[in-house]
């Protein structure tokens, strides 16, 4: 016996590492490895399935579909390993009576409890009956999606929801609600919820739900320190919905001397003037933000920019990661129905310039940007050299309209070589543009960057090979690409409404693919010569 | 999130300038290594806090072999200077981040070796090489039957009969 399989710890790292199937086989090959095998395998569950088997009515056995002594036993042995319970699919192909049997485990069920140590939750089905059946007092983190109440059903209206949700999970301090454009809530659910969880840490709302009245509400909470939000970009502004148009303008706050004390991320659904005001308030700890993500209602003019980005060069000393989408509602965008010469003008650096002066800035990430921004090569070089602590960058890798960049592939040999610590990069060169001699003879690869994300940009057939050629000498095996078909995956707003010509995309395919294989080549190549 | 970062050449002292470290293994090897080049294991670091504290430093008695401490002092030296995401306290459990390809060759050794490398990555609390090794591991064991799993780690079946056949052990999910 080697006796390191049989340390839990090291067992559970394996086993984590292992999918379901080889950790059912691990379930029987000793007691030890069955015990760690099943904690994994029921660790998480995004389906309720497998434990309703477990109840499902045998027919021969009784006569009311009441589970038996000897079911519950059962159930005990798994539901008590189940930690997360995330359900977000709709399934209508149960095997079993799935439904029915939810119903009758609700009226016989002998305890209250019925995920003793559930710590997530995540009920995101349109039925929303049966949601509360494994509310407990040790869930910590809560998602759910608020849907319209179907009242023939029988389901809870948003109020009664809000209260069973405070009294029955006392421990929740993450919370995260989304419902669609389409949705209005009870106007009661967010201030009970808000008012019911002083503990709260963080908290996940549509960007719709952040009125004034809501940031009043959240600048009480004493712990929290994440204001995000929840649901994709698109299903905000891509289709804003009916209460996008009497959304109400923003009014200052009248916050206390000790508001938002441990706030350090903040989603701001504003425009970067009001954002500023925002900021500024009287009383708002401004100086203590490490992230913020501005979220523009409407298309950003570059040269209004400037003043914003200043105001936090001097206020946010601390700001680890900027986040900004600059577009505003993107359907207008894209519909071409923002004509002032002001919103059509692009990006430069010096529209971005007091970003250069945050030493702390570890993300920087542009999107939506109609235009493709206006930079150079050396320019970006400058960007990331200027900031010594930068990660990630992302400038506006899928511009709305797909024009050719200044940017080029050359730029990324100049970043390989004077900016290898960076972990993620994700840009919208032109990959028709001839590559610099340094370019070409550039080997210095990047030996962090676990993901490189290249936009639907300029590529021509002819530009396939030396595209692919040059990616292969500067990434590893161990880099993420997102380019072409993949960059949907990628970016949560949908490239499909773009008219990107698919001869481009097919010629982004092949870049993929052949980069894979070139990097896999090389590494081989790599070891053989020792 | 970065995997491995090269480290502010201010904040890396020049070699020769850390201070040294006497390991002695279960097999009663002396070891004399750099400070610098342990710092990557939390048991040593508090070790040598410890020895900060009373200022008195000693010999770091292991209970394993000196062949096996050797080839965890090779992997500490590799990457002496780099910040590994994973040796972070606050970072996701070991073996989720890409595979390093220099780990990969290191770790290419017989299966004794690997579960003999686990054990005093764990026991030295290495988080970046338990989860290599766990990696390793689970390569190994992926997609394999009970019965080859068992023949192939050399772990004993402990199930009688009844509790092998006994529903709870086939309900798996």
């Amino acid at each position: 016996m080697h006796d390191p399989l049989q340390l839990p710890d090291i067992l559970a790292v394996i086993f984590g590492l292992l999918d379901a199937s080889s950790n059912a086989s691990n379930a029987l090959v000793c007691k030890r490895w069955s015990d760690i095998a099943l904690d994994e395998l029921w660790r998480e569950l995004d389906d309720l399935e497998p434990l309703m088997r477990i109840l499902a009515w045998d027919e021969e056995q009784n006569d009311y579909g009441v589970p038996t002594t000897a079911q519950w036993a059962r159930y005990a042995i798994y539901s008590s390993r189940v930690r997360h319970l995330n359900l977000s699919d709709d399934r209508t192909d149960f095997e079993t009576d799935f439904w029915g049997c939810l119903n009758r485990v609700s009226i016989h069920r002998p305890t209250l409890a019925m995920l003793p140590q559930l710590r997530h939750y995540q009920w995101n089905l349109s039925d929303r009956r049966f949601a509360p059946l494994f509310f407990n007092s040790t869930v910590t983190t809560f998602n759910f999606v608020v849907e319209e109440v179907d009242e023939d059903m029988d389901e809870y209206s948003d109020k009664i929801l809000a209260q069973i949700v405070v009294a029955r999970m006392p421990a929740i301090i993450n919370l995260h609600l989304w419902w669609p454009a389409s949705y209005e809530p009870d106007a009661t659910l967010v201030p009970m919820l808000l008012d019911g969880f002083p503990g709260l840490r963080e908290i996940h709302l549509p960007l719709r739900a952040y009125t004034s009245d809501t940031y009043l509400r959240l600048s009480k909470l004493q712990y929290l320190r994440v204001i995000d939000f929840q649901g994709s970009v698109e299903d905000s502004v891509v289709d804003p919905g009916p209460s996008e148009a009497g959304a109400e303008e923003y009014r200052p706050l009248e916050l206390s001397h000790d508001a938002f004390p441990a706030l350090s991320k903040l989603v701001l659904y504003l425009d970067p003037p009001q954002a500023a005001t925002f900021i500024q308030q009287d009383h708002f700890p401004i100086e203590q933000l490490q992230s913020l993500f501005i979220y523009s209602k409407h298309a950003v003019a570059p040269r209004t920019l400037p003043a914003f980005l200043d105001l936090l060069k001097t206020k946010c000393r601390s700001l680890g990661k900027l986040v900004m989408m600059l577009s505003g509602n993107t359907k207008k965008t894209l519909l071409g129905l923002d004509t002032e010469p002001d919103l059509l003008a692009s990006f430069t650096l010096d529209t971005f310039r007091p970003i250069l002066s945050y030493q702390e800035l570890a993300q920087l990430s542009v999107y939506n940007c109609a235009q493709p921004l206006d930079i150079t090569d050396e320019e970006v070089v400058e960007i990331v050299r200027s900031l010594p602590r930068l990660k990630g960058l992302d400038l506006n890798c899928a511009p709305l309209h797909l024009s050719r960049p200044k940017l080029t592939l050359s730029s990324l040999a100049l970043l390989s070589t004077h900016c290898p610590q960076l972990s993620y990069l994700s840009l919208y060169a032109d990959l028709d543009a001839p590559l610099s001699p340094f370019a070409q003879s550039c080997s210095a690869s990047f030996v962090a960057l676990e993901k490189l994300c290249m936009g639907p940009a300029p590529l021509k057939k002819m530009s396939v090979r030396p595209a692919a050629i040059m990616l292969s000498r500067i990434l590893r095996g161990f880099t993420e690409m997102f380019m072409g078909h993949d960059i949907r995956s990628f970016t949560e707003y949908s490239v499909s409404k773009w008219d990107i010509p698919q001869d481009r995309l097919d010629n982004w395919d092949e870049v993929a693919a052949a980069v894979e294989l070139m990097v896999m080549a090389r590494k081989d190549e790599r070891r053989t010569l020792g | 999130m970065p995997t491995i970062v090269s480290v502010d050449d201010s904040t890396v002292p020049g070699e020769g300038s850390s201070r040294l470290l006497l390991l002695v293994s279960s097999d009663n090897k002396h070891i004399v290594v750099e400070e610098d080049i342990m710092s990557r294991s939390r048991f040593i670091s508090k070790q040598v806090e410890g020895f900060e504290a009373t200022s008195q430093r000693h010999a770091i008695l292991l209970p394993f072999s000196s062949f096996v401490l050797n080839k965890v002092i090779e992997y500490c030296s590799h990457y002496r200077g780099y910040y590994l995401l994973e040796d972070d306290p606050d970072a996701a459990p070991p073996g989720r981040s890409p595979v390093r390809e220099w780990d990969q060759e290191f770790l290419d050794v017989d299966r004794n070796m690997l579960l003999r490398i686990i054990k005093a990555a764990h026991y030295l609390e290495i988080k970046s090489l338990v989860g290599s090794c766990a990696r390793a591991i689970a390569d190994m064991i992926r997609g394999k039957t009970t019965e080859e799993m068992r023949e192939i780690l050399g772990v004993e079946n402990d199930f009688t009969p009844e509790e092998e056949h006994s529903p709870s052990s086939k309900c798996t999910g």
